[in-house]
Parts: structure tokens; sequence; C-alpha cells
């Protein structure tokens, strides 16, 4: 051993701690480098430790900075979901920080230096741009808003990894210092913009982030560049869209300054507070105070103009006006603002010209909610109102926003997707659930004949209650789950997919009773997939089914792939219609109820949530693209004559989409 | 120890020493072990001869007693444990396991198995050693990295996970641990005193 100088010293001062951990770090990665790929995996635990170890000495971060592209060329992200840097989706990374196990942590630390790297320029890797990972950066950073700008830790954080969320924290100031301000907020705005796009029921998390904007845009000086105007926007719709709540004096202050107006400055909050609502979708707290303020000051006339209705809205309340006021002044408070659009729409949209829903509100409006039901809303809605005012805003939000429901972190798409198409296509059939599942505790349906009540169906213990979906979805979901699993046993052994009992069953009498599976159950592989998609353009292509509109919603499964076009699984959604874009492309509308639809599904298939002729709240593709996504969908086999034959190179160029992603492994 | 054999002629020795049987090893083993080793060259020569080995690798032990006697305990025809393998590569640079499909196989010429082999001891680079960490508390909620270890010097990297249950099972057997903590240094004194002392620490709390 005479070569190595003995060290004196039980403790190093920290940075020669860090030139130790350096040198370890290089025989680790040599050893690494050295494995072939089979083994890699066995040599990658010592790294990232001892990356772990180094990031977390002061100044750390710089230097493992610098070993970024080493690492990732050793092979430290094979076999990983990192592996491929282009289909990283930046909004998954703030839930990796808050919940990785320790090892996940790292290994998504090292992912965002490896693509700081490849932004500066300074490691140039196939397939990751210098643009594409300055995006991913950015759309990170804008993702990871609090922590950026604040330096306390989530408690969820706290609970985890002590000692990592400082390393998080100094990790993200690390690419904000070289990403920059402007880029992250201008991203932020864009996000909130395109998922306000689609009016969701659900807007805590877009209310949040824009609180954050506003904080970050009143305590510093930073450029926003053009994004400003849309900043702007957000934040005054949400806390001061008029010309009085402006200064955001608290409402107190803003009921005196009401009772002092005449009747044109009334008219002018009330047109801004439509103005604003309509104009982003989302409804300011102070939008709640004045509509109560306009009721208990006989100022009802000017009601529509606060809602801002057109003449099909107008109509609806004149005709209804007592409901509607009753709605109000039940409903509407600061804590269930949001609940005014769905309001306006629900007035819009003439439901309650449909004669069962004037008297199933009147019900709602006196239900006395079980023991259970108060309990489940209250737990996740909070004490500050009283569940059934929880529950009655929710509801006039599903009703005016039937596409606006999202399934939270709830696994089962299809007991939110029946929620939104009932509420579509039959909102008195929902207000009745609302009432049995809200006073009775229980849901009674019927399968082929006889009655299942999901009172009686034991309870999944797997599923914890969704805490994070709007008071209908919270109150229904567990029951509909039940149910639907029931249905699912009572024809577990017949051999074939389970849809095609339960969805006709399940949803209604418009659901076709014809099934179309494109896989073999069995097997798992494609089964006369060409006669699958010759029966889907019959049915449902315009331009081969005789210009037949979709006339009901019909529930259809997709096999959803990632943004690499790997299958991910298999998922519910509702088929809306079916018709030409603006720019004269045939394009399929569904609704999708994951609770942000704008997703890449690979090799090109983005799904687009506007400007392609969509309306609140649905997705859409072009025919063939969604086709190819396709492997459920139901038909009428009383009118489906497959007389229009598709043309054989629309067919290939579906079949080559599908073989080319999720049918890849299925071809028979 | 282990010896790689080619053509009935050990290549390569190491002789590991145990700081704490079942708990702490450490790689190349510090001088006052190491000055055995001529004694152990001729043991092994015997095995070779009993054992009539032309080509191979064997993992023997010897324990050595207060009044320097030598007494045989097993051979084996295997790989050790304790990840001695690793930590050989840790502090000589080569693969062992490399090092066996060399010596097994009779066409390695005599330059590529010379080549290979680094002279024992004075071509390290340090020490490396790993510890067994087992849970001193009958009842453990986390894993805490005592700071005294993740701050010293030594200290590489750990093997732990975090407890999947809260209560700890009764030591059965060498080779129980809950993971391995491995350290690389200079001083081969030092090193078995850090392995000695992690005995005493709580990285389960």
């Amino acid at each position: 051993m005479s070569e190595v100088s003995p060290e004196t010293g039980p403790v190093a001062s920290s940075g020669e701690l860090a030139d130790v951990i350096e040198s370890s770090l290089e025989q680790a990665v040599g050893r690494l480098e050295r494995s072939r790929d089979f083994a890699k995996p066995a040599a990658t635990p010592q790294v990232l430790e001892l990356c772990r170890r180094l990031m977390m000495q002061p100044g750390g971060i710089e230097r493992l900075y610098l070993w970024a592209p080493r690492l990732d060329r050793a092979g430290v992200f094979l076999g990983t979901d990192w592996q491929d840097p282009k289909t990283l989706l930046a909004g998954l990374v703030a839930n990796t920080f808050e919940l990785g196990d320790r090892q996940t942590l790292v290994i998504e630390c090292l992912s965002q230096l490896r693509a700081l790297s490849v932004a500066s320029g300074s490691y140039v890797r196939a397939g990751f741009s210098a643009e594409q990972a300055h995006h991913f950066l950015s759309q990170v950073l804008a993702h990871n808003l609090s922590k950026v700008f604040s330096a306390g830790a989530s408690e969820a954080e706290r609970q985890n990894q002590p000692e990592m969320t400082r390393v998080v924290n100094d990790l993200l100031h690390f690419l904000v210092g070289h990403v920059g301000y402007e880029d992250i907020l201008g991203n932020l705005t864009d996000e909130i913009w395109r998922i306000l796009g689609q009016r969701p029921i659900q807007v805590g998390h877009v209310k949040a982030m824009i609180t954050q904007i506003a904080i970050t845009l009143a305590g510093g000086d930073y450029s926003l560049g053009d994004a400003r105007l849309g900043a702007d926007r957000l934040i005054s719709a949400l806390f001061g869209p008029t010309k009085t709540s402006l200064d955001d004096l608290g409402i107190p202050h803003y009921r005196a300054y009401l009772a002092a107006m005449d009747f044109n400055a009334l008219q002018q909050e009330a047109r801004g507070f439509a103005r604003a609502m309509h104009d982003v979708g989302l409804v300011s707290d102070y939008h709640a105070a004045f509509l109560r303020w306009l009721l208990e000051n006989e100022r009802v006339e000017l009601i529509p103009d606060a809602l801002g209705l057109s003449n099909t809205g107008l109509d609806s309340l004149q005709c209804y006006s007592k409901l509607v006021y009753q709605l109000i002044e039940e409903a509407i408070y600061p804590e269930t603002a949001q609940a005014i659009y769905g309001l306006a729409m629900l007035l819009e949209r003439g439901v309650l010209f449909i004669p069962p829903i004037g008297p199933g509100l009147w019900r709602q409006i006196s239900l006395d909610l079980s023991e259970n039901a108060n309990a489940a809303i209250s737990a996740a809605f909070g004490q500050a109102l009283p569940a059934r005012v929880f529950l009655l805003a929710g509801t006039i939000s599903v009703l005016g926003q039937p596409l606006g429901l999202g399934q939270g972190n709830n696994p089962t798409c299809q007991s939110v997707r029946a929620i939104s198409m009932w509420s579509f296509n039959a909102p008195d059939y929902l207000l009745h659930l609302i009432d049995q599942v809200g006073h009775f505790d229980g849901m009674l349906m019927h399968f082929e004949g006889a009655s299942i009540n999901s009172a009686e169906l034991p309870v999944d213990l797997t599923r914890a209650v969704p805490i994070d979906s709007d008071p209908v979805s919270n109150l229904l979901v567990p029951h509909l789950d039940r149910i639907y699993l029931q249905m699912g046993r009572l024809c577990a052994d017949r051999g074939e997919d389970p849809h095609r009992w339960i969805n006709p069953e399940f949803h209604g009498w418009w659901v076709g009773r014809g099934f179309n599976i494109a896989v073999d159950v069995a097997t798992g592989k494609l089964h006369d997939y060409d006669g699958f998609l010759r029966n889907f353009f019959a049915c449902y292509h315009p331009l081969n089914n005789g210009n037949q509109l979709v006339i009901h919603p019909q529930p259809a499964g997709l096999a959803v792939t990632d943004s690499s076009a790997r299958f991910v699984g298999w998922h519910a959604i509702t088929i809306l219609r079916v018709a030409l874009d603006q720019s004269g492309e045939m394009r399929v509308y569904f609704y999708n109820p994951n609770n942000d639809s704008g997703q890449n599904w690979g090799n090109g298939i983005k799904v687009s949530t506007q400007d392609n002729g969509e309306r609140y709240g649905e997705s859409s593709l072009p025919f063939n693209e969604l086709a190819s996504r396709l492997y459920i969908f139901h038909d009428d086999p009383l009118t489906s004559n497959a007389v229009w034959g598709v043309a054989e190179d629309e067919l290939q160029n579906v079949k080559e989409m599908a073989f080319s992603s999720w049918a890849a492994d299925r071809i028979t | 120890m282990e010896a790689w054999i080619h053509d009935r002629k050990i290549r390569f020795l190491n002789i590991s020493e145990y700081v704490t049987l079942g708990y702490s090893v450490f790689v190349p083993a510090s001088p006052e072990l190491e000055k055995w080793r001529p004694r152990i060259e001729e043991e092994i020569e015997k095995l070779i001869e009993t054992f009539d080995i032309d080509f191979g690798f064997i993992h023997p032990e010897y324990f050595v007693t207060k009044d320097g006697k030598m007494y045989f305990g097993e051979v084996a025809y295997r790989p050790p444990g304790f990840k001695v393998f690793e930590l050989l590569e840790r502090a000589y640079g080569f693969n062992a396991y490399q090092g066996m499909v060399l010596a097994f196989d009779p066409h390695t010429t005599e330059e590529e198995i010379t080549a290979f082999f680094p002279e024992e001891v004075v071509d390290a680079k340090g020490h490396a050693g790993c510890f067994g960490v087992y849970p001193r508390r009958r009842v453990v909620s986390e894993l805490r990295i005592p700071e005294e270890t993740e701050q010293h010097e030594y200290f590489e990297f750990h093997e732990l996970q975090a407890p999947q249950e809260n209560k700890v099972t009764k030591r059965s057997a060498f080779g129980t641990h809950w993971g391995l903590v491995y350290f690389f240094g200079a001083e081969p004194y030092r090193m078995r005193d850090l392995l000695k002392h992690q005995e005493e620490l709580d990285f389960y709390v």
C-alpha cells in the first residue's frame, strides 16, 4: 500500500468529501460502463446512491451536472421510464418529486440534469433536441412553481424525504438559473388557458396555479413577455373581474360598495362578471357575493346580465325563475362560486324544459342527506358549508357541464363516463340516482332481469373513496363501481368481453345492442380486425353510413397509447358526434373522462381539445386516427347495414396506425 | 480466501479479513493477517495436489488461533459470499468473475492469465469493505443512515431498503442481514475499526 498516503482526521470537510464521493463515483460509473446491458441494472444502484450523496454536498448539483452526459451514455437510465427523454411527461415530475422513493427521486434529478445538458448544447443526444429539452424543462418548472418560488415544503414531501426535499428545491433553483423565469410563467399561462379551454368542473388546481402566478408577479419584477396579457386576464377573472371588485377588497367591503351603486353601475358589474366567466371559464368569489346580493336586495332583473344569458337561457330563467332563484339561494356561495358557470350553462342547455327536471331539482333542494352521504361529502369538501350545499352546487355544475367531469384519481373511468352520459342524455335519471344514494345510501339497477342494489354489495376495500373529484362523482362513484363490478361478476364465466352485456344495461336503452370488439378475449390477439373496422366505418362515418349522425352518445373502448405509441391500457370514452371540422376533415368528437383530455398518443396522434370544431369539454381526433385506437364499439343491429363500404386505402391507413402502436404484438 | 488456479499454479490469491464473522469483511487484508500469506499458499498447494486441480477456482476457509496455529475449515468450489468479488473489483479494478472464466478455460494462454491478474496487495488502490446491517432494535419504523457514517470519507454507498414491516425477526443465520453498506479507503486498520464500529450504530430506528 506504499503508494497510498495515509489520511488524517475522522471526517473530511465538505469540499473534500465531495471530492472523495466523486472519485468513488468515477469507479462506480466505470463499472457501469464496462457492464453489458443485461448486467447494468446490478451496477446502477450504487451509481445512483453516490449521485444522491454528491447532490447533498454543498455545490454537489453543479458537480453532478457535469456528470449527466456520461451517466446517460453509461446507461444509468437503461430499462427505466426515463430511457427515452423525448417521451418524458413534464406533468408527472411534480408527483415524483413529492412521492418517489429515494432511487426514483435520484433518477428524476439526473433526468432533469441530462435535459439541462442537452438544452445548453453541451450534450447532443439523438432524438432529443436542445429545443425539446428547453421546452421540457420550462414545463417541469411551471408544474413545480410552488417549489420554485417558495422555500416551504408541502406536507407530503416533508413526510417522505426531508433531506431530499432540500435537494429537489436546490435542483429546481439550479434549473431556473439556467432556463429563466420568463419561459416558466409563459408556459404555465398557456397551460392554464389550454385546460380552461376544456371547461372542467373541478378548477381547484387551476385556481392554485393562478394564485401562484399572481403572487409571483406581485412579489417580483419578472418579465413575462407576451404572456403577460393572458396571465393578467386569468388573475383578474379570479380575483377582480369587475370595476368594483378589481382592488380585491374582501366580500364585506364589496357588498358595502354595491349598496351605494346606481342601476347603471350595477349593470356594469353584472356584465363584467359574465364577460370574465364566459371568457375564461372561471368564476370569481365576488360573482357569488354579487348574485346573492341581487337576490337579497330584489334586483333580480340583473340576474340574466350577471349570468350572461342568451335568448335561450333567458327563456329558461323566465319560465323557471322561482326555481332558479331558489337554486342560487341554496347553492351559490363564494365557496361554490364555480357552480354559477354551471347554472348559466344549465339554463342555456334548456334542460329545465324536460318535464321531470324541475320537480327533480325541487326534490333535491329539500333532500335530507344520510349520515354516510354527509360524511363522504364533508370529508372531501370541508365543513365550511353543509354537505347538501356542496352536493346541490355540484349537481348544478354537472347538469350544466356534462363534459366537464373528470375522474380525478379514481381508476374507474366507466363510472364517471356514465354520470357524464346521463347528465348529457338522461339528466332526470341522474337526479333520481343522486336522490337514491344521497338519502337511502343505495342505488338500484337491473341486470338481465335481476335487481342489483349497491347497498347490499360488498365495499371494495382496495379502492379509496375519491376525494379529488366533484361532489356528484364523490357521492355516486363508489356505488356505481360496486354495481359495475357485480355485473362483471355475473358474466365472468361467459368467456367473452363483459362489456357486451354490461354497457347496454348499465347506461341505458340508447346504447346500441350490437357489440363489436377488435381482439379475442382469450388470447388478446386481433380477431377479424378488418371486419371490425369496416363495420365501424359503416356505422359511424357519415360518408359510409348514408350521412347518418350519431344520435345518442355511445360508449366505446380505446386502446390508449403513450407518447411513444406503446400500449398503456384500455380506456372508456363516449362517442358524441362525427362531423367535418372547419377545414373539411372528418373528425370524431368524444368525451374522455380523464382530467386533462389533451393527450399525446404517439406516432403523431394528438388528441385535440380546441380549435378543431370542439365544443367545450369535447376531445377530437380525425376519424381514421380514432379508429386506429378503437377496440370496442356498439352499433344497432337493426339499422346498421354496411352498404357503403369503406375505401380499401382508408382501411389500410387505419390498420397501419394500429399495427405500429398498440396492436403491434397482437397481429394474427 | 479465494484462489484462481491455472495450469496447477495459483494465479491470484485473495485473503479476506473478516472483522466480525457474518457482519463485516474487507480486502485486501491488513498486514497483520497478510503475514500468513506464505503459509496459506503452502496449504492451498496441498489442496491443488489433493483434489488434482489443473484449472479452476477454490474458496477455502482457515481459522487462525491465538497460539499461532492455522486450522483448515472447509473448501468450496464456488464464489464467496458477502460480495467479496465486488470488493475485489473495487480494490483492484479487475472483474473477478471474468477471472474465474479465464482460470477455468484451459485455452487461456500464459500471457493472457498473467496480464489479467494484478499483484496481490501491492496493486490495490485501497481497501474495500462492507458491513451487513442487522437492525439492533426489535421494532423499527424507518431507515436512517447514521450521520457519522454518511459523512465518513470511507463510506461509499449502501443497498439498504426502507423497512417493509416494523417487527424485526430474530436473527437466524449469517447472510440474513438487511443489506450491505460499502466502504473504501486507504488505511487497513482504520477500515477495520470503522467496520467494527458500525456494529454499535442504528441504521433502522
